[in-house]
């Protein structure tokens, strides 16, 4: 027993010299173990064995390069033992230096002068420049120090703790460093000296990210030298601050300075795209790509750029700025493409992410959609940060040795392919790739028996690699399924793949992808880590039940060598699917075109999943369904009954992605062909209910979405979409009371729901207007109103959008409208009724139909009728002909001395007003009759609501809603309408802290209005309204943000006011505080 | 190979004991300090020219010097400040050799000394700051002849504590200042001088032989300690945590005494150490992804790692002096106990 214990304690501490043996080494695996060895060895007690310790030394580096038993003292290198080339270098390159040096040395005679005064401490000194220098560490009392424990008060020692954490340091504040340097008295040498060690000082804390801090010293740099390296670099931490404006004038100063600085073109693109400004964008692109044809980071660019171009240019305004929204979360970490490639492809998927789109159709209720688009890419963020070089580090040595049999041609067409990838050129090494493969292809046609499958796996393998580097994941997946095909499973192509979908967001492919990787070698951390980092996302989009959506999947993993066949059983399938939680729609689903996907894929296709997507233009989308509906379609042979359980669950939700699809589409009747499948595969989902409810809704049969509502209320009673849908649906029935009931109900749960507010306001009105008006009103937007079409539908997502942004989309699309004269008039109008009956809730109230006659005629109806009106209009606009001129307001500045303009000011505002106004199908307005009066209510027939209602508003949530809800953004009157209904006291209460530089100006055009007046009342309250609105919460950040134009507003406001002291009841020093509190 | 290489250029064997040396700002010269054997100090200044060391300048003076420093002297007239055996500190115009500033500063040795504002490097005053075997730290300003404008002692009756090293940093602005202080028995501190108090402190169980900020002039970032016992710590002092204070790695190296430590003047994270066996060291600190990480809504700093890059021995005696070119980069001068000082050239700096 002895002998044991005494070899158990020899085989863990001590070197035994059995353990000195070639064999031995190689089967150690103990690093610890190893390191000591190489200890022993190199002591030499026994024995001095040169190339067993170069041996242990490769075996301890292969497993951990940087241990520190392979450190070893390098004696001293002298110049003369160099090889004469390198001494030469060296030698020469001091004389150099010191020559250089002698020269400038001379010239610095001038004397610094302006020094900082001697620190004033003297004074303290003998009494307070004490410093104690308390004993470094508080004596901690041992526990058999009995007497010293008896001293010990517990108390004062808590307190005294207690201070000492509420003594937090202060951290480093860097804004306390002045931007410029102080250059008096430094020679022209010095300065430049200076200058590049403040940009050396900028790239170092550029790569420790702390980009406010090289921003700092690179315009300190630029201080002390204007050169094009400083300028350059400035523009780049301003792209990764998204300073996207100063970004633009720094790369214009260095293009000014070099003129054929890419880097510089660049960088600029980036800016400009981000700033919308996209034909610039292209052209500094093509630029880039004129002089750098591979450039893949300029010709990604350029793509998105022409994207959006294309977006823009078909005339979708609202559309196109939206997408602007997203991209600038996502280009946060497309900027670290520059340093860190990999991550490029996250900003490509964030681009592809529309995730608001199904969401806010399936789930109106959710006000918060854009919120969630935005949620969702930062997750994505959080990837494109999470797993930064060290994964994709990790894997570039993965290009593989050739294996012996390649022809020589192909090698080296390979290596040299090979070399380009290390380098960093990932489109040209692909192109290599692609060379090599074909040469290869030709080679085994030629000589048939012999099997080059591998070296094609391995060509693909690498092209695969190149492909994901560059971001073009749909090929990276196409050569990872070509190498599956080939060789199996390959832990390598598996990982690129999975890498691939997470790039696309298919994070459940990815996650299979990841763990078919660990199992075939549990030791792969890459896979690890993606499988945790997917899985995690996983868990966020589907909750913490997302394994459930995978199960089917799984198995394919372990099976799909034997799915050749289960191509066919999906097929059969897709109508018999079901699914669930019609919520978690992924934003990129489109499987619509599955059948038509699936067809071509039968061909070639043996691997597990889906390659063919090239063959489509919406690869991605349908890639993905097809993809899930293949897995789905799998475990069909499996007769265990979880097993069935969890197909159902799959088909479940492949059935609810097409009716999600086919809502999206605007095909509601084949939605709800779906959705009632999926109920019969799911009873319990109440999913499936709501969602038909939704469609039925859409296609205007409310009592049949009551009744589905009522179902799925029934299944779970907390179910606000249910709710808010069935008040909907008994608007539309009219039958308020019980919409109110269900509105109450929803606001109750959820009292921060911005619709259900909406609605509940619209519903009040609609309640209030019943007795009195004769044909009833039906309201849209965000009601949903069951007559619109599916085109309405959509132009409501974007309308959604439109609130957000300010009023420059909107006049976009107005004042094209306004411009395109009478050949575009069906256009117009078509443009029109959207925007107007989707506009924000209770706006307009567009005719109310219960009769079930189809959507689509009602609106031919409505557009005939609209081209009439607007023809009237037209002609109304082209005789007030200057009113197309006035699309900016602020070229026209109302002064109360020059009622000519005043009046043109007016006009200003009608030209929208009256396009508006033919979408009412009113009597009650005159759209065209009253072009003098904006402000009169008959005017403004837009904001309906408001305007009948003239109780002071009571509540933020209230005036909130009516603000925004106003079209277009500078329709003064409409706003001044609202404002009408508020006691000047109130504003700071209601704006509460929703200010914003947009409300600043309008308050300020508002007051102006009230001037024009001249009546005393009338004066003090556009002084009452510009005063209270500084009281406001958030207003000083919103008036710091006031553009120049705005500005000109304001003070124009207020210079007015001033001119009207003498009527008003407020005096000069009033005004003159009020233009600081605006910041003029 | 893009292995940085640590090629010694230049040898020159001295008749005398050296303990500093430091290069003339924008010149090919470069000034040592030592005691010659009969116990009075000598300042040389060299000269390199292509393959040899040229003697300028030298001048035997009372006292044997322990440290010198350009840091707190204009670029105009790059005076050299000195401290000496017996506690004077005293400020050279090396053109005609005499001293235009003369203080005694400490009652004993000046172990260290450090200097911020001149140069070009750091905002505010040109100062001076000192480490004396008297336990005390005391700042200069040159213009102010006769008192230190800060004194950190240590209070009546406390064991006074042998200060080896000292350092300035976080001179980023006119009024922003700290010095750093490491003594014998291992305590490190850092006083706020713009507050004067103290902001930190710590020991590191073995004397502190050198503490220094990879830069002065920038908000405090990375602070090395080396001490006895062949270990240096890097702290990354940008975040300060109330509890835990600054997040810090550990390292041996040298298998003795680390001497010194030393930051590329044109790479902040890049420094030398040196050892008690006659070894350089060239590091590299890695920043880890996220800096600061936040554990119950304090912000606490994250470290990141080091890499080791290269090493050389070029003498058998401890090396007591390290200065980097602050003009050309990878350019250095040693010296050593061996009476020997040396000039290397660190090549690939550029491409770490």
């Amino acid at each position: 027993m002895a002998a044991a214990l005494f070899n158990g304690t020899s085989n863990s501490n001590d070197i035994t010299i059995d353990m000195l043996d070639y064999q031995y080494i190689d089967n150690c695996s103990n690093i610890k173990e190893l390191e000591k060895i190489l200890r022993a060895l190199r002591s030499g007690k026994d024995g001095y064995y040169p190339h067993l310790i170069s041996h242990c030394e490769d075996k301890v580096r292969g497993m951990n390069p940087t241990s520190k038993a392979l450190r070893k003292l390098n004696p001293i290198t002298r110049t003369k033992d160099l090889p004469t080339d390198e001494a030469e270098v060296i030698t020469n390159g001091i004389g150099e230096w010191k020559n250089e040096i002698h020269s400038n040395a001379s010239d610095n005679q001038v004397n610094g002068c302006n020094l900082p005064p001697v620190r004033q401490t003297t004074t303290l000194k003998g009494t307070k420049s004490t410093v104690t220098n308390p004993s470094s560490k508080s004596q901690r009392i041992r526990s058999y120090d009995y007497k010293a424990w008896d001293k010990f008060d517990a108390d004062k020692e808590c307190e005294n703790a207690e201070k000492q954490t509420q003594e937090t340091p202060r951290t480093t504040a860097t804004s306390k460093m002045s931007d410029k340097v102080d250059a008096t008295g430094l020679s022209e040498y010095e300065m430049l000296v200076r200058a590049t060690s403040e940009k050396d000082k900028g790239n170092e804390a550029f790569k420790s990210a702390d980009f406010e801090e090289a921003l700092t010293y690179y315009s300190r740099s630029i201080s002390l030298s204007r050169t094009a390296a400083s300028i350059n670099n400035r523009a780049l931490a301003y792209i990764r601050l998204q300073r996207w404006k100063e970004a633009e004038s720094d790369c214009n100063d260095v293009l000014q300075l070099e003129p054929d600085n890419l880097k510089a073109r660049l960088r600029r693109a980036t800016a400009r795209k981000e700033l919308l400004k996209y034909i610039e964008a292209k052209n500094d692109l093509s630029f880039v790509l004129d002089k750098e044809p591979h450039n893949t980071r300029a010709s990604k660019i350029l793509e998105e750029v022409e994207q959006n171009l294309s977006k823009k240019s078909s005339g979708d305004a609202s559309q196109s700025t939206s997408t602007g929204r997203k991209m600038m979360i996502a280009e946060v970490s497309s900027d670290e493409e520059e340093t860190d490639p990999p991550t490029e492809n996250h900003c490509e998927i964030k681009e592809q992410d529309v995730p608001d789109t199904l969401e806010s159709e399936v789930a109106p209720i959710s006000a918060t959609v854009n919120g969630d688009g935005t949620e969702i890419v930062s997750k994505d963020d959080k990837v494109g940060s999470g797993n930064p070089e060290t994964t994709f580090a990790a894997e570039e040595p993965h290009v593989e040795q050739p294996p012996p049999e390649m022809p020589q041609s192909v090698l080296k067409i390979k290596n040299s392919g090979k070399e380009l990838f290390l380098s960093g050129q990932y489109g040209d090494a692909a192109q290599l790739y692609t060379k090599a493969l074909n040469t290869l292809q030709a080679c085994a046609d030629k000589s048939p028996d012999l099997d080059h499958s591998c070296n094609i796996a391995l060509l693909y393998n690498n092209r695969a690699a190149c492909h994901l580097k560059v971001g073009d994941d749909k090929a990276c997946i196409a050569d990872c399924n070509e190498v599956l095909i080939l060789k199996g499973m390959d832990t390598k192509a598996l990982i690129r793949r999975a890498y691939a979908f997470e790039h696309m967001e298919k994070y459940q492919q990815a996650y299979l992808d990841f763990r078919s990787a660990q199992t075939v070698d549990w030791s792969i951390k890459q896979a690890q880590d993606g499988a945790n980092r997917v899985a995690s996302h996983l868990r966020d989009i589907h909750g913490p039940n997302w394994k459930s959506v995978l199960t089917g999947d799984r198995m394919i993993v372990t099976q799909h060598q034997k799915t050749s066949n289960s191509n066919q059983s999906a097929e059969t399938k897709p109508s018999a699917q079901k699914q669930s939680k019609p919520d978690v729609t992924k934003p990129t689903i489109k499987p619509n075109n599955v059948p038509k996907q699936e067809i071509k894929k039968e061909k070639p296709n043996k691997s597990k999943r889906p390659q063919k997507s090239k063959a489509v233009p919406k690869q991605k989308a349908t890639s993905k369904a097809t993809g899930s509906k293949e897995k789905s379609s799998s475990p069909t042979e499996a007769d265990r009954e979880k097993k069935k359980e969890e197909i159902r669950r799959n088909l479940f939700d492949t059935l609810k992605n097409n009716g999600n699809t086919e809502v999206k589409k605007g095909n509601y009747e084949k939605a709800v062909e779906c959705y009632t499948k999926s109920m019969d595969i799911c009873p319990d989902e109440i999913a499936s209910y709501t969602n038909r409810a939704l469609c039925y809704l859409k296609l205007n049969k409310p009592v049949s979405a009551i009744e589905d509502c009522t179902e799925a209320i029934k299944r779970d009673p907390r179910n606000i979409k249910a709710m808010f849908r069935r008040a909907q649906a008994n608007k539309n029935l009219k039958k308020y009371k019980q919409a109110l009931d269900d509105l109450n109900k929803v606001l109750k749960l959820e009292p921060e729901n911005k619709s259900a507010h909406a609605e509940l306001m619209v519903v009040r009105k609609l309640m209030n207007n019943i007795n009195n008006e004769d044909f009833i009103i039906k309201p849209s937007s965000s009601t949903k109103s069951p007559m619109k079409s599916k085109d309405a539908a959509k132009k409501e997502k974007k309308k959604r959008k439109i609130i957000i942004e300010d009023a420059e989309s909107d006049e976009e699309v107005v004042n094209m409208s306004a411009n395109n004269g009478k050949e575009d008039k069906v256009k117009t109008t078509s443009i029109k009724p959207d925007i107007i009956s989707n506009g924000v809730a209770d706006k307009h109230e567009v005719q109310s139909k219960f009769k079930d006659t189809k959507p689509t005629v009602e609106l031919e109806e409505k557009v005939k009728e609209q081209v009439q009106t607007t023809e009237v209009i037209e002609k109304k606009i082209e005789q007030s002909e200057p009113n197309l001129k006035l699309k900016d307001p602020e070229e026209i500045k109302p002064t109360l001395d020059n009622p000519v303009v005043t009046s043109a000011k007016d006009d200003d505002i009608l030209p929208q007003e009256e396009i508006k106004s033919p979408v009412q199908p009113s009597e009650d307005t005159k759209p065209s009759t009253q072009p003098q009066d904006p402000l009169s209510p008959t005017n403004t027939p837009t904001n309906h609501i408001f305007m009948n209602n003239t109780a002071p508003f009571v509540s933020p949530y209230e005036f909130g809603n009516a603000w925004n809800a106003v079209q277009p953004k500078h329709a003064v009157g409409t706003y001044k309408m609202i404002l009408d209904r508020v006691p000047v006291e109130k504003i700071p209460e209601l704006v509460t802290n929703k200010t914003t530089d947009h409300m600043i100006v309008t308050f300020a055009k508002i007051a102006r209005y009230h001037l024009i007046a001249g009546v005393k009342e009338e004066i003090d309250r556009a002084y009452g309204i510009l005063s209270s609105l500084s009281l406001a919460q958030r207003f000083n950040m919103a008036a710091m943000f006031l553009s120049k134009p705005d500005k000109k507003h304001v003070s124009a406001a207020i210079d007015d006011l001033e001119a009207a002291l003498d009527t008003g009841s407020f005096t000069k020093s009033d005004v003159e505080n009020l233009r600081v509190t605006y910041m003029l | 190979m893009d292995k940085p290489q640590i090629i010694t250029h230049l040898e020159k064997g001295m008749n005398h004991t050296l303990y500093d040396c430091k290069w003339i700002p924008r010149s090919a010269r470069f000034v040592t300090l030592g005691s010659h054997p009969r116990g009075t100090g000598a300042i040389n200044v060299f000269e390199i020219n292509q393959r040899e060391l040229q003697l300028v300048k030298e001048c035997e003076t009372p006292t044997s010097f322990k440290c010198g420093t350009f840091a707190a002297s204009s670029l105009q007239a790059r005076n050299l400040a000195t401290g000496d055996f017996k506690g004077k500190l005293s400020v050279w115009d090396l053109e005609n050799m005499k001293s235009t500033f003369d203080v005694d500063a400490h009652s004993e040795i000046i172990n260290a000394i450090d200097g911020v504002g001149g140069l070009g490097i750091g905002e505010g005053a040109p100062e001076l700051v000192t480490g004396s075997r008297d336990g005390a730290v005391k700042v200069w300003d040159v213009r102010q002849k006769d008192a230190p404008v800060a004194c950190m002692v240590p209070e009546e009756g406390e064991g006074k504590r042998d200060c080896w090293s000292v350092a300035f940093g976080d001179a980023y602005n006119s009024e922003e200042r700290c010095v750093c202080a490491g003594y014998d028995n291992g305590d490190v501190k850092m006083f706020d001088l713009r507050t004067m108090s103290l902001k930190w402190e710590t020991n590191v169980k073995n004397g502190v032989c050198c503490v220094e900020f990879d830069r002065k002039d920038i908000p405090k970032n990375k602070l090395v300690v080396s001490s006895l016992e062949g270990k240096f710590k890097v702290f990354d002092v940008r975040t300060q945590h109330p509890k835990s204070g600054f997040a810090s790695l550990s390292e041996n190296a040298h298998k003795s005494t680390v001497w010194l430590a030393r930051h590329l003047p044109q790479n902040r994270d890049l420094f030398m150490t040196t050892g008690g066996s006659g070894s350089l060291s060239l590091w590299k600190y890695e920043y880890p992804p996220k800096r600061v990480k936040e554990e119950d809504g304090v912000s606490k700093g994250v470290i990141g790692s080091l890499q080791y890059l290269q090493n050389s021995t070029i003498s058998t005696q401890p090396v007591c002096g390290l200065d980097w070119s602050p003009d050309k980069l990878g350019l250095c001068v040693t010296v050593a106990f061996d009476q020997a000082l040396r000039v290397l050239i660190v090549t690939k700096l550029n491409r770490v």
